[in-house]
């Protein structure tokens, strides 16, 4: 597995094999799905991330198969089900033939971390994994041979439904239009010069020291990683990509002006997931190993933060300015979205990268809003806590975009007056 | 009702962590009074109490049983509390030690319900708007709170400002405004 | 089912150790363990459990690693003294705080022996 991953080191771009890969949390996958449903309405909503992860599983599948020398259709089966639970997404075992099958899930991430964080709060009606149905219909065409984007499957018991398993029906359906490619060399011509940003003599010694630790970490018996308070993902990056992408596109079509609370949601997808992952990350023993103790000042939990980002493969983010309790600017020669983006649709009409302006919101409410020095647990009352009085102390725009022709992609954060103190 | 008056309602009371007084139907917290050391929230606390006894009242009618003043016992770790109907226009929530004795804890609570009946007030229900008693549940049990109207919003095309107003909803808003809810909460229909 | 964990989080004392759940770990697998007797050197436990049984893995210096053969793993921090116990997912999850305050006191012994 560890083989696998690799990096663009001047862009802080992660490879799995031969795709576009970031690590995310469960709190990310769950919510992002959430709202790409919310958008979209279940049916279209898990269509299309059904769509997403059958397209962007099938170059991982047949790369890494090609790789391995795996020939025979029960040697490339096999290797799907490792490469899935060796990226935390769980235990998958597929059983196809061209005319279709199943596929057994156990653990699968999507369904056993929602029942974990949402199970006991609210009955779901929607089956979770539609990841897994993708995944595991890519899986059927590269190991079969059979012809791509036609093998369908669909979710028809889940754990978070109370099904004692996540079970798939796996048959050969119409064939779904061709996407444009977004591969290595795609994002490669997508690339400008890279750059540094302030402090990078604190931040580059903690991204390499995050990679180095993370490099060995795989999916443990039940094909989950759980590290940090949180499940964690080697995902592709553009599952998330055309999901985020076309429902924005979608929704502009139909309901323009329904666009700006599903940017709204996007963003706090990338709140979510940055709170509680690097949060976690910075309470954790690795951590305190690595940069010692925790001090309670802002500028280190910047810096921190941005080292994480770029061990993550979200990309080089830099800090470009920082104020402490006034204003924080990121800027990056690219991030994982704008690559996507650009090459799969050409120049933005304005800055769109959605996880990062969530995710520069919450570097800024981590460095500022928790108490390190007493030890947070940073819980789901913890975080909703964080919303209560009015409205956030922070606020974030997004002011350039390298998707838009600008030089730099920049994300300004800066005191909310209008907030509470 | 005057602070002090819940308080000397409860003042000879042993082992009592706090009183919360409920005005139901619209489950708002009317009095409460919390022992010093404690560090709770009343307004929180006490909507809650009102709708775990209107859904008590709903599974007892389910089974077909009926209660004139229906009273609920909850023992937790470090709590024992007596969740009891006044009147129809109250619930009142008696929280003591744990530790307490269960046949103490409720000879206490027949005596300072005594107490309360003689010095609450009888109440007008106001009627308020269902969209802002739906958007009051929704915010109480929705996971993520802070995003639950966006994702209403987002479900049901009502614009978010919109929403923030509940009161000026539409009688089809409403309707869609309060299936989006059931959807996020997984339930078939609002009790409210 | 296990029941819920509390708001203010989970605390097992033992006779020679104590145990906290660790940040926002919901599935009561990853604890903070403190020796009520720490050793003055952290990173002297390591081989005081590989004695015991324990097998070490070398991944990063600033993280001492250990596991027990059940599969637990312990992770020490030689330059703070702080201990991480992970247990084992096969555990049940209504039996894993007492795992993890039964090899926290293990440590402790495996301390003061060493």
């Amino acid at each position: 597995m560890s083989s696998l991953r690799r990096y663009l080191p001047e862009h802080d771009l992660m490879y799995f094999g031969p795709s576009p890969a970031v690590y995310h949390c469960h709190h990310f996958n769950l919510f992002l799905d959430q709202t790409i449903d919310d958008a979209l309405g279940f049916e279209a909503g898990s269509r299309l991330r059904f769509l997403a992860a059958r397209e962007f599983a099938t170059p991982l599948l047949a790369g890494v198969a090609e790789q391995s020398k795996a020939t025979t259709p029960a040697e490339k089966l096999e290797l799907a089900s490792k490469l899935f639970a060796g990226m935390g997404h769980g235990r998958l075992q597929i059983s196809a033939d061209a005319r279709g099958g199943e596929a057994k899930g156990s653990f699968l991430h999507y369904g056993y971390s929602w029942s974990q964080k949402y199970g006991h709060v609210v009955k779901r009606r929607h089956p979770a994994d539609a990841f897994g149905a993708g995944f595991a219909a890519a899986a059927t065409e590269v190991a079969l041979g059979t012809p791509q984007d036609t093998m369908t499957a669909t979710e028809v018991g889940c754990v978070a439904l109370k099904a004692p398993h996540c079970t798939f029906s796996l048959k050969p359906g119409e064939r779904a239009p061709r996407e444009p490619p977004v591969g290595e060399s795609e994002v490669g011509q997508q690339l400008i010069p890279t750059f540094n940003g302030l402090y990078e003599e604190v931040i580059q010694p903690i991204t390499k020291g995050l990679r180095d630790f993370t490099a060995p970490v795989q999916g443990d018996e039940r094909g989950l990683v759980q590290a940090f308070g949180v499940y964690v993902t080697l995902h592709l990056a553009g599952y998330y990509n055309r999901i985020s992408y076309e429902a924005v596109q979608q929704v502009e079509r139909k309901a323009p002006h329904s666009l700006g609370v599903l940017e709204d949601l996007l963003r706090e997808s990338g709140h979510v997931c940055v709170f509680n992952t690097f949060g976690g990350i910075i309470l954790s023993p690795e951590w305190e190993g690595m940069v010692g103790p925790l001090t309670g000042e802002a500028l280190p939990i910047v810096t921190g933060c941005i080292a994480i980002a770029r061990a993550l493969g979200f990309g080089r983010w830099t800090v470009a300015e920082f104020e402490p309790g006034k204003r924080l600017v990121v800027r990056a020669p690219c991030s994982y979205e704008s690559v996507f983006y650009q090459a799969r649709y050409g120049k933005a009409a304005r800055p769109n990268e959605y996880f990062l302006q969530g995710a520069c919101l919450a570097i800024a409410q981590l460095a500022h809003r928790v108490e390190w020095k007493n030890k947070p647990v940073l819980n789901a009352d913890y975080y909703n806590a964080l919303f209560r009085g009015g409205p956030l102390p922070w606020k974030v725009e997004q002011t350039k975009s390298t998707a838009c022709g600008h030089p730099v992609t920049e994300v300004v954060v800066t005191r909310n007056e209008a907030a509470r103190a | 009702m005057a602070q002090s008056s819940v308080k000397e309602a409860v003042n000879d009371v042993p082992g009592l962590r706090a009183v919360f007084v409920t005005a139901m139907p619209d489950c708002l917290l009317y009095d409460s009074w919390i022992r010093p050391e404690e560090s709770w929230a009343a307004e929180e606390a006490a909507s809650y109490f009102g709708d775990l006894v209107r859904a008590n009242r709903e599974g007892l009618r389910a089974l077909k049983s009926w209660s004139a003043e229906m009273q609920v016992t909850i023992e937790s770790a470090d709590l024992l509390m007596i969740v009891r109907e006044l009147r129809g226009d109250f619930v009142v929530t008696l929280a003591f030690q744990r530790d307490a004795p269960l046949g103490m804890v409720r000879l206490h609570a027949k005596r300072v319900m005594e107490r309360l009946d003689q010095l609450l007030p009888t109440l007008e229900a106001q009627e308020r708007p269902r969209a802002v008693k739906i958007t009051e549940f929704l915010e109480k049990y929705a996971p993520d709170p802070h995003a639950a109207l966006h994702r209403v919003a987002l479900r049901t095309g009502i614009p978010l400002g919109t929403l923030r107003k509940p009161e000026t909803l539409e009688s089809s808003q409403v309707a869609l405004l309060e299936s989006s809810v059931c959807d996020i909460l997984g339930l078939e229909s609002l009790s409210l | 089912m296990p029941e819920p964990i509390p708001p203010g989080g989970l605390v097992l004392e033992g006779e020679r150790a104590r145990v906290e759940l660790e940040n926002s770990c919901f599935e009561r697998i990853n604890w903070r363990c403190t020796l009520r007797s720490p050793p003055r050197e952290p990173a002297s436990l390591v081989p005081a459990l590989v004695s015991r049984g324990y097998t070490e893995l070398k991944r990063v210096p600033y993280v001492l690693e250990v596991f027990h053969p059940d599969g637990h793993r312990v992770a020490i921090v030689p330059a703070t003294g702080r201990i991480q116990l992970r247990v084992a997912v096969q555990v049940p999850e209504e039996l894993r705080a007492q795992t993890a305050l039964r090899l926290a006191e293990e440590l402790a012994q495996a301390a003061e022996a060493g």
